[in-house]
C-alpha cells in the first residue's frame, strides 16, 4: 500500500487548526480513525441496531453476531484459542482493574508481592495500590536506568533480584510492553518466562504496542495482556482483556446483572459461560462490533510496513530533535524505541511549547502522561511528547521542527 | 513583534522579567501554591501597609502563563484591600493576560489569583512534587 492511499483514509488529517494543516503528533493519546471505520459505525446504528443475545429477531441476531464476530476476531488478532478468551471491557485501565478486583482479591491475600516498573502507566500502579491499602500486598517496582549503557530501560538484573528474594511470596508480575513516555520496547518474553520460573503469573499492558507489534499471546504464554481499540485506529469505548480459560474460569465476576448469569431464582443464580461472565449488563455493542474493522485496517497495511514506517519516522524526528541546542531527551536512543518521543526544551515549560506548536496546527501532548512516578524520576513536572502512527510523514517531523525552532527563538 | 495566540509581547516580556520577583522578610501573608498537572508552583508574599497591600513579592517555577500572570497581578493589587482582593474575579484576570474563559490553560492563569486569595485566607500550603 502506498502511504497516500493511508493518508486518505483517514478524513480528520484534512482538517485545518489555526489556518494550517493538522499535523497529528497525539497517537499514544488515541490514534485517528480510518473512514471504513467511521462507515461501519454509522452502517451498525442505521442497519443493525438491536440488543444482543436477547431478542429471537433479525436485528438482534446480526448485532449478536457482529459483536461475538468482532470478539472472535480479536482472538485471531492476538492468536487467542477462542473469544471465551477475550473480554471486552471500556479500555486498558479497566481490562487491569478486572484482573486486580476479579482476580487480586480472590487469590492475593497479606504479604504477597506484586512487581511493576518505574514506567507504568498510571492504570498499572494505582490498582496495585489499592490493594496495598486493602489486603496489605506489596509492590515492589523495577527501576529504570537513567544513565549510560541499557538507559531507558528496564534494570532486568534487579528484576531478577527482586523476584529471587521475594521467590516465595511473589504473585504476579504486571508490565507495560511499550511505554507511553519512552518508548522502551520491554523483553516481555523472557519478563514473562522468569515470571513463570518464579511460580508467579505475568501480565502485559500492551496499550501502546497493539497496533505497532503483532501479538502473539500462545508464543508469548502470557496469562493476561490488556490493549485499547482506540489506541490502534478502533472507536473509543472498547479495550480488550485477554485471560487464559482457566484462571479467567477460576475467578468471580466483578459487576454482576444481564447477561453474566445463565440462571437467577430468588435464592441463587449460576453464572454464564465466558467471556460473558465478565460483561455485565448491555455492552457497548457498536464500537465493540466496529473493531474488527479497525483490525481489518491494521492488517491489511500490516506489522511489517507499520513498523518500518514508525521506525523511519522515530529515527528521522529523534536525529533532527537531539541536533537543537538545549533539548533534553528522555529514553533509550532514537532506533531503540518504538512509538513515541518525550523530551524537553530547557527555558520553554512543555505547556507552553504544547501551546505554541497547536498554533502552527501540530498537536502534542504535554504532562506527566499519566506516569508521575517517572517523572519524579526525571525530576521534571512535564514533558513534552510526540507520538506516531502510520499516516505521520516525514513532512509532518518536518513541520514540528520548524514549529519547535520557532517556538524556542520566542522565549530563549 | 505582535504575533497572533496566546503569547502576546506583554506575556513573553513578564514570563523573562517577571516585576516583583523577590521574597519578602516582612510581610503579613504567605502561601506557596501549586498546580500538580503542570508543576507550576507560585509562592507569594504580602506586606500589608494601613489597611492596603504595599509589597508584593513572588517566586516560581512554571509555564509563561502562570508566571507571567503573578507578575502581572502583583503590580495590579498594590494599594487594594483585602476585600478588593477577595472580590478579584477570575475573568479579571484572563483579561489582564487577554485570554479567553475557553482557553485551556486558565488553569495556568488563574493560579495567581489562587495564590493571592489563598494567602489572604490563611490556606494551607500545596507545593509541587516536582519542583
Amino acid at each position: 500500500m502506498e502511504q497516500k492511499e493511508i493518508i486518505d483514509q483517514f478524513p480528520i488529517l484534512k482538517r485545518q487548526i489555526n489556518g494550517k494543516r493538522l499535523v497529528y503528533l497525539d497517537n499514544a493519546a488515541t490514534t485517528q480513525k480510518p473512514d471504513r471505520v467511521i462507515r461501519a459505525l454509522r452502517q451498525y446504528y442505521e442497519e443493525h441496531n438491536a440488543n444482543i443475545h436477547r431478542g429471537l429477531h433479525t436485528l438482534s441476531n446480526e448485532a449478536t453476531e457482529l459483536y461475538e464476530g468482532a470478539h472472535e476476531k480479536c482472538a485471531k488478532f492476538i492468536n487467542a484459542n477462542n473469544m471465551q478468551e477475550v473480554i471486552f471491557t471500556r479500555n486498558t485501565t479497566e481490562s487491569i482493574n478486572l484482573v486486580a478486583y476479579a482476580w487480586g482479591r480472590k487469590f492475593l491475600k497479606k504479604g504477597d508481592v506484586v512487581v511493576i516498573t518505574g514506567m507504568e502507566h498510571h492504570s498499572n500502579i494505582v490498582p496495585w495500590q489499592m490493594l496495598v491499602k486493602e489486603l496489605g500486598i506489596r509492590l515492589e517496582w523495577v527501576p529504570v536506568i537513567d544513565e549510560g549503557e541499557g538507559k531507558g530501560h528496564l534494570d532486568m538484573e534487579e528484576l531478577k533480584r527482586i523476584i529471587s528474594v521475594n521467590s516465595n511470596h511473589i504473585k504476579l508480575v504486571s508490565i507495560v510492553h511499550v511505554s507511553n513516555v519512552l518508548g522502551t520496547v520491554n523483553p516481555i518474553k523472557d519478563i514473562i518466562d522468569i515470571t513463570h520460573n518464579a511460580g508467579a503469573i505475568a501480565m502485559i499492558d500492551a496499550a501502546q504496542s497493539a497496533a505497532r507489534i503483532k501479538l502473539d499471546v500462545k508464543a508469548l504464554d502470557v496469562d493476561f495482556l490488556a490493549f485499547s481499540s482506540h489506541k490502534m485506529y478502533g472507536p473509543t469505548g472498547i479495550g480488550v482483556l485477554y485471560g487464559k480459560k482457566d484462571l479467567l474460569e477460576s475467578m468471580n465476576p466483578w459487576m454482576c446483572g444481564g447477561d453474566m448469569i445463565r440462571r437467577v431464582s430468588r435464592d441463587d443464580y449460576s453464572l454464564n459461560e465466558l467471556p460473558w461472565k465478565f460483561e455485565a449488563g448491555t455492552p457497548n455493542i457498536a464500537d465493540g462490533s466496529v473493531l474488527s474493522e479497525a483490525i481489518d485496517f491494521i492488517e491489511e497495511v500490516g506489522f511489517d510496513y507499520i513498523q518500518k514506517h514508525e521506525k523511519d519516522l522515530i529515527s528521522y524526528a529523534y536525529d533532527n530533535l537531539a541536533d537543537i541546542d538545549d533539548i533534553t531527551i528522555f529514553g533509550p536512543g532514537g532506533s531503540d524505541r518504538l512509538g513515541v518521543i518525550s523530551f524537553y526544551l530547557n527555558g520553554v515549560h512543555a505547556h507552553d511549547l504544547a501551546t505554541l506548536l497547536n498554533e502552527d496546527g501540530v498537536a502534542v501532548r504535554a504532562g506527566h502522561h499519566c506516569a508521575m512516578p517517572l517523572h519524579l524520576q526525571f525530576g521534571i513536572a512535564a514533558t513534552a511528547r510526540i507520538s506516531f502512527a502510520v499516516y505521520n510523514t516525514r513532512d509532518d517531523v518536518d513541520v514540528f521542527i520548524k514549529s519547535l525552532k520557532d517556538a524556542k527563538k520566542r522565549f530563549i | 513583534m505582535q504575533k497572533k495566540g496566546l503569547y502576546k509581547e506583554k506575556i513573553v516580556d513578564h514570563y523573562k522579567n517577571p516585576r516583583n520577583y523577590k521574597k519578602l522578610k516582612d510581610y503579613d501573608y504567605k502561601i506557596t501554591r501549586s498546580s500538580a498537572t503542570c508543576g507550576d508552583e507560585i509562592t507569594i508574599f504580602i506586606k500589608m501597609q494601613e489597611g492596603l497591600v504595599g509589597e508584593v513579592g513572588f517566586q516560581a517555577s512554571g509555564c509563561a502563563i502562570s508566571v507571567a500572570g503573578m507578575s502581572i497581578l502583583s503590580e495590579k493589587i498594590k494599594g487594594m484591600t483585602l476585600t478588593d482582593l477577595n472580590n478579584l474575579s477570575e475573568d479579571f484576570v484572563l483579561g489582564l493576560l487577554g485570554m479567553d474563559s475557553k482557553s485551556p490553560r486558565v488553569g495556568c492563569a488563574i493560579l495567581s489569583l489562587k495564590a493571592v486569595k489563598g494567602a489572604i485566607n490563611m490556606e494551607e500550603d500545596d507545593p509541587c512534587d516536582f519542583c
